[in-house]
């Protein structure tokens, strides 16, 4: 298939459905519905939430402030995560103590930790970076980890032969080995920081996408609820969109990988 | 004898390298690689170490680099002249994925610590000088194993080795690609004299290349002779191979390694 055709099919599917739904909470054909809007509320009844919304200045405030809870956590994230992940790589004893218990932490359920965050940190900001953080950092660990210890041995090899000092091992062959994983994982740290700031927010906030969302849905808001999740929907996309550019960008040297 | 062939700038050549008895014995089960090796490398000759698979010369060539496990045991000795810029071209490729071909030249200047523009100087006629100009800004994954191998050649080059220590560079490429390489080597060879330790176990290719060739024995590695090639220069990897003086040296090292790499002989003591 061409790439139009492609388009061209995914919108159409796309119309499709948002047509059956609109028709199934009964706002297509007044009088003929299948399920209470109540439950399911309907691609114009968002699109009226989200203008409101929007109008009254919240939402804005809200994806602002869970935008910059993710990044936060992901740039922290980014930065722990390929410190200590060179750490662990280049330096043999640390890893082979200390590696268990980096699976044992993140083996741990986030939204069980949730909680204890806001406990430590409070309902601010703060505590969504942590969760953020602590989904990003073991993603980006466990990338730049594999980054050192899958260096190619003959590429060190021929550049220690040619007397490459430490600090130039590292910046001509370690560094860009491991900065192609890290980018190859752009794209989940970021859909993984968004996860961790909305998490966080279920939990207690005053502010945010996923406070927005944990109201409206105690208040049996649901057309609250769904814009809500739209607009997360949204923002993932054109993130890890971004991200993919971003990626494809820096590792064009890679041989095209067809998804 | 060949050596007297070669143009000398300076009057006596000096070994760059000089193994003297040299043994190496290698990991836990004490397998002994290299037994009482002897072998100089002069300034300005291409030595050829050639034997069977496994008889110990790729442990040789990494005792030259200092790429030897720390566990194994060296005995008698072994010197790499002071001062002494070694070049070293794998088997395999080695080159940066994610640098052009241009950034992979660069790379031996760069560790030298020159200048970019310094590094791109020296760079760009050693990629002209393997024909591959064209092909500057191409990544590595776009290129044939042949000329991924023309552009290690010229990194190789780019570093200004004094010795360069070839490990079976032409040993995965096709008939076609590795005989045009072997042709490179020696035209460059030609152009400026590249003083060369190369490793291989095509006795072909070591009598094409080689000024001197030294066979090994099967493990434990020793070196059985060292012989020297007199073949006409300039010499010519395509056409030498026909000759009536190439077929005479092929047969007699033929028998010599035929001989000494007897593959029921045990390694291990």
């Amino acid at each position: 298939m061409t790439q139009t055709q492609i388009i061209v099919g995914r919108l159409l599917l796309l119309c499709a459905c948002l047509l059956f739904w609109q028709f199934a909470a009964g706002d297509l054909i007044p009088g003929v519905r299948l399920v209470d809007p109540f439950f399911i509320s309907s691609p114009s009844r968002i699109v009226l939430d989200l203008h409101k919304g929007f109008a009254d200045g919240i939402l804005l405030k809200d994806v602002g402030i869970t935008l910059f809870e993710a990044f936060a956590g992901l740039v922290i994230g980014m930065i722990t995560g390929v410190a200590t992940g060179l750490a662990f790589g280049m330096w043999r004893p640390l890893e082979q103590i200390a590696e268990p218990f980096m699976s044992a932490f993140n083996a741990l359920p986030r939204p069980a930790i949730a909680p204890l965050t806001v406990l430590w940190l409070g309902i601010g900001l703060a505590s969504k970076i942590l969760l953020a953080w602590s989904l990003v950092f073991f993603l980006v660990f466990y990338n730049t980890y594999l980054g050192v210890k899958t260096i190619d041995q003959d590429i060190v090899n021929a550049m220690r032969v040619m007397r490459a000092t430490p600090t130039q091992l590292i910046r001509i062959v370690v560094f860009p080995s491991v900065f192609s994983w890290i980018f190859a994982a752009l794209r989940l740290s970021v859909s993984y920081a968004l996860i961790g700031a909305i998490i966080g927010e279920f939990v207690g906030a005053t502010a945010g996408i996923g406070y927005q969302l944990i109201a409206a849905e105690g208040l049996l808001q649901t057309d609250r609820v769904y814009s809500a999740l739209v607009l997360v929907g949204i923002i993932a996309v054109l993130l890890t969109s971004l991200a993919k550019i971003l990626e494809n960008r820096v590792l064009k040297w890679r041989p095209p990988v067809s998804v | 004898m060949s050596e007297a062939a070669i143009p000398a700038q300076q009057t006596k050549p000096a070994a760059l390298i000089e193994a003297r008895d040299f043994s190496v014995i290698l990991g836990a089960n004490r397998l002994v690689a290299l037994k009482g090796v002897n072998l100089t490398v002069e300034a300005g000759e291409i030595v050829v170490l050639v034997g069977p698979s496994g008889c110990g010369k790729t442990t040789f060539l990494n005792s030259v680099c200092g790429l030897l496990p720390p566990s194994a045991e060296l005995s008698g000795s072994l010197t790499v002249a002071k001062g002494v810029r070694l070049g070293y071209m794998p088997q395999k490729d080695a080159l940066l994925p994610w640098r052009t071909v241009l950034g992979n030249v660069e790379v031996g200047p760069e560790l030298r610590g020159f200048s970019k523009a310094d590094q791109r100087a020296k760079a760009e006629p050693l990629i002209e000088l393997v024909g591959l100009s064209q092909f500057r800004n191409h990544y590595p994954h776009e290129l044939s194993g042949g000329m991924r191998q023309r552009v290690s050649l010229a990194r190789t080059l780019a570093y200004e080795p004094d010795v360069i220590l070839m490990d079976e560079p032409f040993a995965a490429l096709d008939a076609f690609n590795r005989t045009a390489l072997q042709e490179e080597i020696l035209r460059i060879n030609d152009k400026t004299r590249l003083t060369v330790l190369f490793i291989t176990h095509d006795l072909s290719e070591a009598l094409v290349l080689g000024r001197r060739v030294a066979v090994m024995s099967s493990r434990p590695g020793r070196i059985v002779d060292i012989y020297p090639i007199d073949l006409p220069e300039p010499r010519s990897a395509a056409k030498l191979r026909g000759t009536d003086a190439f077929l005479l040296l092929f047969q007699k090292l033929w028998n010599v390694l035929m001989s000494e790499s007897d593959p029921t002989k045990g390694g291990h003591q």
